[in-house]
């Protein structure tokens, strides 16, 4: 009986120390009062920051680390590309040896984090620490809570508007960037040039899927069409936003012809990064792009005459210019993270320290995301900045895909669907816009448990 | 017995590492096909439902599944008979001269050992549709427009046929091993029954060469069914499988289930009928090899 | 030996020049990949994206961009470790099963080493979801820290490889009986036979074993990221290739430079041991 007792005991214990209990120990902070220990301690984080930002990055953790003096951080870096950053967070969650932070890219996939309780919810702390999500721009939210869990804060963040080239805009003859969907097209058409053999030596836009920053979902939205209903089923069938986006873009496809434009989509789409970008080097007229483009132009083709402007809305939506997708770096902590308190403190340095947010946003040209940061006399953002702090603010932005509990998988079939759409292989639109709805729903019905 | 024992000794290695990484491992996945498992919670049990997902029967269906499944099914169909009819090709050219052959055939193999992603990179940058050697070089051609290749679905798969080509060493080196292997005697006596060319490589050449054939045909059936890593490296982007889901392979669609999705539970359900069919199509091959593949010299 | 007639002669020279004449056509097609990655890894990024195919200048310094990139020195070291410890696990382990199914005659033997062969056919990628699984999860206890390393990938090699197995086999099978008798006539046992006797027969077959693991593991790419994607210390040098391309866009003056660093160490073993290749791969499938 004793000796039991004493297995017991012992078990109880081992499954303490090693925290292979429940599994779910630990994915809430502790409702205790903040820690105040001060021994010193080093944490890590993993982030995707390479090249010159890295650099950046570092000094303002040294900063961090003057401020909390007890705190040493220990930073390990990973080559990113979006979705690699989600397996990077669960495998080493899974392999039980996450960071104490992580800083992600790609918040496509914030609510299976939070969900699954992968990143512990951060609303105590906040609420403790007197910190509310309202704090930043209405957006925020949709990109970084789910289910009513804020397991995630932005930190620093991307917002989309429309970049213009201004010598190609007076070759034209025309004087302002344009505001609606049909005025865009009509910029478009009369800004393409052709070389003698007949091929696009300057397009106008390109509309095409994934040239650049471009989804048909950014289009789509302009017409204020949403991805699910509020039951959560897809309605690219029933929402006619979707219907009238596509068949916006269709018509520009076919003016360009489909074979010459996506020539030149694949001609240049690969130099996005780098200093041949087909808008940088005067090839594209408009383009739909991030805020981070103003500093690699500075960087890269200062000479460059452009201007940056809202993406345009639809003529029957007025009310929706000035808003875009908006969503870029994440904070969080995940589960079995060995000092969460102190992690805690180096998540609320990144998303909410206004000297922080503002020393990155002027390093690397990203939108600070707190109201006091995007204010701050201390940014030295070139004027066609604005737009995007005014973006990000907007309170119709938002992220897209929206969070749902199995990532952003499922959004793949509507990049698929539109490339067959443009390439003049579906027929029956509306009949294609159903099928792409069941096709969502499978996809998302797999990811979810019984 | 005490022979058995020293067997065993010599063979626990292998038992061993059977037990642990094949045995139990197939087990436990056939287990977790019939879960839903996203490896954060333990695994909940749901029946068929993978297996009905999979094959979209009653309720939802996996859009992506099908698609995969013809990828696949393309990439096998053309790229083992291509792989066949070139080694062979290659192998037979090889036997003419009387000097140089050593140095040929370690030109030819070579490619074939070079790593699998480092020449997907190449093929990458030869095929790149603007300032790729490739499309420099057919855009001379009068009345020609270049593919995008991987930049277009319908090139991408012929593209990726070439890259495995350009690694066909292995197989030729087989193929003239066999061709080496055929005795003289048969063609000199066909020869003296006036038998012309084609007629030496239909009754001799090729019956001798069915047992390379076979083996040729047998792996290449196996690896294309796990085409990887150059589809990998040719789709190039976040998304698998670009361009629009043409480099889609099973083993592709697979992985991003397993590793990407944490759908473990679907992921072992795939891998299962992934099995499953590479057996069929073994025995399907056993069988009708003892029609068409001749072992053994006599060619009676 | 008796000339020929002289329009045979000629007929015959001919013949010739027009074999090597297909055959060199043939080879420049082989070679025109490596040349274009040579001539690319010493463009200007600019030229790299521009029609000539020249490098003007010669830009020798991208080898050392790539150096300064990416941590080239740790993946090649990570490669070798892997590489080379999962030879040498697959020589020690399969040398004596592959003796036990060829030299020793028991009962069950064919049908025993037909399961070998039949593993052959399982998909790789049915049992390392539940390999990743159980070192993910279920090993948790070992306190090993497994996911996210090398160790994974190296542990199985010491058990066995069914294709190894099967290559020392064939060659094991074909050492004549007589010597092995002269052993056991002055009274050893099959210990020595395999040591003094086998072994040193087998040195072709071995290296051929451990030159294929060795080509293998070093340009293994599947297992490697599912094992280690997410860490880059741990990285060999196929993932780090295959995600620096990603990471430099359209640097593909640097892409191809890293691809030829890569790929150099392989070819030049394969100029070195090319006999060893050769006659390994015809032992495979002719005599099977």
């Amino acid at each position: 009986m004793r000796r039991w007792v004493l297995a017991l005991a012992l078990a109880v214990a081992v499954f303490a120390i090693t925290g292979c209990g429940g599994g779910s120990s630990g994915s809430t902070a502790s409702s205790a009062p903040l820690s105040t220990d001060k021994t010193p301690v080093t944490i890590t984080i993993r982030h995707p920051w390479t090249g010159d930002e890295e650099k950046l990055f570092q000094q303002a953790i040294s900063n961090f680390e003057t401020k909390y003096p007890w705190i040493t951080v220990k930073t390990i870096g990973f080559p990113n590309s979006d979705t690699f950053d989600q397996q990077i967070v669960i495998k080493t969650i899974n392999a039980g040896d996450p960071p104490d932070a992580f800083l992600s890219f790609g918040p496509d996939y914030v609510g299976q984090y939070c969900s699954s309780d992968l990143w512990i919810d951060l609303s105590s702390y906040m609420q403790r620490d007197g910190l509310s999500i309202k704090d930043f721009a209405p957006a925020a939210i949709s990109y970084t809570n789910f289910d009513g869990k804020q397991c995630a804060l932005p930190s620093l963040t991307d917002a989309f508007g429309l970049y213009y080239n201004k010598d190609l805009f007076a070759k034209h003859g025309i004087t302002a960037p344009p505001k609606t969907m049909t005025e865009l097209m009509a910029d478009a058409k009369k800004l393409t040039e052709y070389n003698p053999d007949g091929s696009i030596k300057v397009a106008g836009f390109v509309p095409l899927q994934d040239w650049g920053q471009l989804g048909v979902s950014d289009l789509a939205r302009m017409w204020g069409a949403k991805w699910f209903d509020s039951s959560g089923k897809p309605q690219f069938a029933s929402d006619p936003g979707w219907q009238a986006a596509f068949e916006w873009q269709k018509q520009l496809v076919d003016f360009y012809g489909y074979d010459k434009i996506k020539t030149f989509y694949q001609g240049y789409n690969a130099n996005e990064f780098s200093a041949s970008n087909a808008f940088e080097t005067g090839k594209v007229a408009m383009m739909f792009d991030g805020e981070w483009r103003t500093a690699f132009i500075k960087r890269e083709h200062p000479e460059l005459n452009y201007g940056t402007a809202f993406m345009p809305a639809a003529d029957d939506h007025p009310e929706l210019y000035g808003a875009a997708r908006v969503g870029g770096t994440i904070v969080g902590i995940p589960k079995g993270s060995p000092h969460p308190d102190q992690a805690w403190l180096l998540v609320k340095y990144l998303s909410a320290d206004p000297a922080y947010l503002v020393f990155m946003a002027n390093g690397v040209g990203n939108v600070p995301t707190t109201q006091a940061s995007g204010t701050s006399p201390d940014l030295k953002l070139p004027p066609t900045f604005q737009t995007f702090i005014d973006v990000w603010n907007n309170p119709l932005s938002s992220f897209a895909p929206p969070l749902t509990a199995t990532g952003a998988g499922y959004a793949t079939l509507l990049s698929t669907f539109d490339n067959n759409w443009t390439a003049g292989q579906v027929s029956d639109l509306p009949g294609g816009l159903a099928t792409l709805d069941s096709q969502v729903s499978d996809q998302l019905a797999l990811g979810t448990a019984p | 017995m005490r022979k058995y024992a020293f067997v065993l000794m010599l063979l626990s290695p292998w038992i061993i590492g059977f037990l642990a990484f094949t045995a139990i491992p197939m087990g436990l996945s056939l287990y977790w096909s019939f879960t839903h498992y996203d490896l954060t919670s333990d695994p909940i049990w749901i029946g068929l439902s993978n297996y009905k997902f999979m094959f979209g029967i009653g309720g939802h269906a996996d859009p992506f599944y099908w698609m995969s499944v013809k990828n696949t099914l393309w990439i096998i169909a053309f790229g083992v008979p291509l792989r066949v009819l070139f080694g062979m090709a290659t192998a037979m050219l090889l036997t003419r001269p009387r000097r140089g052959v050593n140095g040929y055939r370690t030109l030819f193999y070579m490619p074939s050992i070079v790593p699998r992603v480092g020449s997907a990179l190449v093929f990458v940058y030869l095929f790149n549709p603007l300032s790729g050697p490739i499309n420099i070089l057919l855009n001379k051609i009068p009345y020609v427009t270049a593919p995008l290749w991987f930049g277009d679905p319908r090139w991408a798969k012929p593209a990726l046929l070439v890259l495995g080509l350009w690694g066909i060493g292995d197989a030729v080196v087989l193929y003239l091993a066999g061709l080496l292997n055929v005795p003289r005697q048969l063609y000199e006596a066909i020869s003296i029954e006036g038998a012309n060319a084609w007629q030496r490589f239909r009754y001799v050449t090729l019956p001798m060469l069915t047992p390379v054939i076979f083996f040729t045909v047998i792996i290449g059936v196996i690896d294309g069914f796990q085409y990887f890593d150059q589809a990998y490296i040719a789709s190039g982007s976040a998304t698998l499988g670009e361009p629009n889901g043409s480099l889609l392979f099973y083993g592709i669609w697979m992985y991003e289930q397993a590793f990407q999705s944490f759908h473990m539970g679907y992921a072992a359900a795939m891998a299962w009928v992934l099995f499953l069919a590479i057996m069929a199509c073994t025995a399907l091959l056993l069988i009708t090899s003892r029609r068409w593949v001749h072992y053994g010299g006599g060619m009676s | 030996m008796r000339r020929a007639p002289a329009s045979v002669r000629r007929r015959q020279l001919l013949m010739m020049v027009f074999n090597h004449a297909i055959l060199i056509a043939i080879s420049i097609i082989f070679m025109i990949p490596i040349l274009f990655m040579f001539a690319t890894a010493l463009m200007t990024d600019t030229q790299s994206l521009s029609p000539r195919l020249v490098p003007d200048p010669f830009v020798w310094s991208n080898f050392r961009q790539v150096f300064d990139q990416i941590d080239l020195v740790r993946y090649t070291w990570n490669t070798f470790l892997y590489a080379g410890l999962s030879t040498l696990g697959v020589i020690l382990s399969c040398v004596p099963v592959a003796y036990a199914f060829s030299r020793i005659q028991w009962r069950g033997r064919n049908v025993v080493f037909l399961l070998v062969l039949s593993t052959l056919m399982l998909p790789s990628q049915l049992t390392i979801i539940s390999m990743y699984v159980i070192f993910a999860r279920d090993l948790d206890w070992t306190h090993i820290q497994w996911v996210g390393t090398l160790k994974p990938l190296i542990l199985p090699s010491f058990f066995g490889d069914a294709f190894s197995i099967f290559l020392l086999r064939q060659f094991f099978m074909t050492i004549p009986q007589e010597l092995a008798d002269a052993v056991r006539v002055d009274g050893g046992g099959e210990l020595q036979i395999l040591r003094q006797v086998i072994v040193p027969l087998s040195k072709p077959a071995i290296a051929a074993v451990g030159l294929f693991n060795f080509v293998y593991a070093w340009n293994n790419f599947y297992d490697v990221l599912v094992w280690v994607g997410e860490n880059p210390q741990a990285q060999t040098l196929s993932l780090a290739l295959s995600q620096f391309k990603t990471l430099h866009h359209v640097e593909w003056n640097l892409t191809m430079a890293a691809s030829l660093l890569f790929m150099i160490p392989v070819i030049l073993l394969f100029f070195v041991a090319q006999r060893v290749f050769i006659e390994g791969i015809t032992l495979t499938g002719v005599k099977g």
